[in-house]
């Protein structure tokens, strides 16, 4: 089981990530925008309006705040830990040493990010689930949207323990992921934490493509839709 | 709640009524061919997070406090339906995702629900993924169409405007003799002669809603006198005295056939611009529709609120603000016309040219609730809902302390003075171009 989970599964998990983000997104393109559906006032920068709404999440700021306290930390952890993970491996804890920090310094700085980023995603996560079983938002919520929390909670959780509880050595996993890219065979037992970590890690690796949690791509593909597409002159500027 | 009255001939719909069990097999087809023909339409049965910023950002939920009401769990009546035959996961998360078949009980509240909807669009500018509930709304009254079940109401609209060329069944001689009647109560009040062309060539065709006639008849003196003043030829078209199209709601080849309707009238009268009346859907489907449904087209398309704006600004008519006394006035945004239409400064340069005292309501511009009875919600038998629908709208108008409410759209002028009378709210309302009317000095 371990070794299928370290040996087999990852390549299954990229193959179906990969075709499954391609059948999605092709799928959303299948479909046709017929007519003018941007809202009004149309901004003059589309592009831009777009930007401020992946890097600030400008609507929910400005129409949900306590919502957008939540989501834009878990979102931001989440953002931390992917960008963590591959730095973080490919480096071995050693990534800031490219900015001129000691080795030593640099696994610090490495632990510390990685403190932010998972307290950031289990709290964010942890303050979502709580307010999707209170109230308003339960009357919406359906059994998905639980799963999803929970297998992220999940996630998160042996991410945060691997940190503090039971620690991984970084070049053990830098060394596994090497061999992995380089198709070399996985003869040795890696640490059980990161094992279930992983797994964890795949499935849903393997379910984003096929679930909501594509609402990334899926909400940009809509917000372009309401944001662009009318050129016309206005008679008088007021 | 309760529901419209569904029609029991559709004619001259191209649907049938069709048998329970015919429906529920035909529905699911139906639900993925509109999928594959819109894009937002898919991405909002995919892609909900359910985060809830639609939740108290819904007029219809909010008057109704009905949780089916709120924008994603109304969507969620097709939504359930479309993870479990259609996502691609359906087959083995389909009933723990909260999927469920189709049935002919579900189809019903189908009907209820997305006839409480006013396809105002608030939702889609609250929503972080900029999902448009209105269009899954219209999208869900398209196939509830082709599944045979549209409103008696609805169906009366499409049957007069196919007979007559407008929703209420005016008939030309009719249409001329209340232009005749409108042109004298104009010289008794001016002693100038004002007309109302119809059917001349001029390079403006003027399309008023049809209820100008009859119900909001100073919105057209208001706009012959502005035409007037300004010394510029124009005309209405008899063959379509009517800015409501009443397809955008529900039904695709009717709105196109309105709109061609509509370009052709342009082409015979040989006018280079078509000008919209008080309508505020009307507007949307003129405005951001012609070019997917008959364009490319070479006339151009103006609302009356950008000619009068224009008018003014450039001193083509002069306008003064005391003939409309001293009261207050404020403004409600007709949700097709601000957020879906662009029209959202021009009446507001108006309103404070031709009132003395203009007071804004909260929230407005493209924020503003809906009036209640959007996307032809007008029926007699649902005024129950139509009146909770409107108690935003009543509260937001009652804060303002104002005694006018300008409303610039027939739906909204049908169902605002019947709000005003059910939340005992002494104000009185019109369109603008009424206000101009009286403002203006000829």
């Amino acid at each position: 089981m371990k070794h299928f989970v370290v040996g087999v599964l990852p390549y299954l998990t990229f193959l179906i990530l990969v075709f499954g983000l391609i059948y999605r997104i092709r799928g959303w393109y299948a479909s046709k925008v017929k007519y003018q559906l941007n809202l009004f006032p149309a901004p003059d920068t589309p592009g831009g309006e777009i930007l401020k709404e992946i890097l600030f999440f400008k609507t929910l700021y400005r129409f949900e705040r306590p919502l957008w306290v939540m989501s834009y930390g878990f979102h931001l952890g989440i953002f931390l830990i992917f960008i963590g993970h591959i730095a973080g491996i490919a480096f071995a804890g050693h990534q800031f040493t490219l900015f001129g920090a000691t080795p030593e310094q640099s696994e610090k700085l490495s632990f510390a990010f990685g403190m932010l980023a998972g307290t950031l995603a289990f709290f964010g996560a942890l303050a979502l689930l709580l307010r999707r079983l209170s109230g308003q938002v339960k009357q919406v919520s359906d059994p998905w949207d639980y799963i999803d929390l929970l297998l992220i909670l999940a996630i998160v959780t042996t991410g945060n323990a691997m940190r503090t509880l039971a620690p991984v050595e970084l070049f053990a996993v830098k060394k596994y992921f090497a061999d992995l890219f380089s198709l070399r065979p996985i003869n040795y037992e890696l640490p059980t934490a990161f094992v279930i970590h992983y797994f964890f890690g795949q499935i849903l690796l393997m379910y984003l493509p096929f679930s909501k949690l594509l609402h990334l791509a899926g909400g940009l593909i809509n917000k372009a839709i309401i944001l662009t597409g009318d050129g016309k002159a206005k008679l008088l500027k007021l | 709640m309760n529901a419209p009255q569904k029609a029991k001939d559709l004619a001259p719909l191209p649907y049938r009524i069709l048998d329970d069990e015919e429906k529920v097999r035909k529905a699911v087809a139906i639900i993925r061919e509109k999928a594959a023909e819109s894009r937002m339409f898919k991405l909002a049965m995919e892609c909900c997070t359910k985060c809830g910023a639609c939740i108290n950002a819904c007029h219809s939920y909010l008057g109704t406090e009905d949780p089916y009401n709120i924008p994603t769990k109304r969507a969620d009546l097709v939504r359930s339906v479309y993870k479990q035959e259609i996502m691609p996961l359906s087959g083995v998360l389909g009933k723990v995702a909260g999927g469920i078949g189709v049935s002919a009980e579900l189809l019903e509240k189908w009907f209820t629900y997305f006839y409480q909807c006013n396809q105002c669009r608030r939702c889609a500018l609250v929503c972080p993924f900029g999902i448009d509930t209105a269009e899954v709304s219209i999208m869900v009254r398209q196939i509830l169409a082709e599944l045979g079940m549209v409103p008696r109401f609805t169906v009366g609209i499409v049957k007069n405007m196919a007979n007559t060329g407008n929703n209420m069944g005016i008939a030309k001689p009719a249409l001329l003799d209340s232009c005749e009647f409108l042109e004298e109560e104009m010289y008794e009040e001016t002693g100038i002669k004002i007309r109302i062309p119809v059917d001349e060539e001029a390079d403006i065709m003027y399309v008023p809603s049809s209820a100008d006639f009859f119900v909001n008849t100073n919105t057209m003196i208001g706009v012959a006198k502005m035409y007037h003043a300004a010394g510029i030829k124009w005309t209405i078209p008899s063959e379509i005295i009517e800015a409501a199209n009443f397809g955008l709601f529900f039904d695709e080849k009717v709105m196109k056939e309105h709109n061609r309707r509509l370009l052709d009238c342009a082409k015979k009268l040989k006018a280079k611009k078509i000008v919209q009346g008080e309508c505020g859907h009307g507007w949307r489907a003129a405005r951001m529709y012609t070019d997917g449904l008959n364009g490319p087209v070479d006339v151009e398309i103006r609302h009356i609120h950008e000619e009068a704006a224009y008018f003014i600004a450039r001193g083509i008519i002069k306008v003064d603000p005391e003939k409309n006394g001293d009261i207050v006035y404020t403004y409600h945004d007709p949700c097709n016309l601000a957020r879906a239409g662009d029209i959202i400064e021009e009446p507001r340069f108006i309103l404070r040219h031709v009132v003395k005292n203009f007071v804004e309501m909260t929230p407005n511009r493209e924020e503003n609730f809906c009036c209640g009875a959007g996307s032809g919600l007008l029926m007699e038998e649902i005024m129950e809902t139509r009146m909770k629908l409107g108690k935003v709208k009543a509260e937001q108008v009652k804060k303002t302390g104002a005694d006018y409410v300008v409303a610039p759209c027939s739906i909204c002028k049908a169902q605002l003075p019947l709000v005003f009378e059910y939340y005992n709210l002494p104000v009185e309302m019109s369109g603008l171009m009424d206000l101009v009317g009286k403002a203006i000095i000829l």
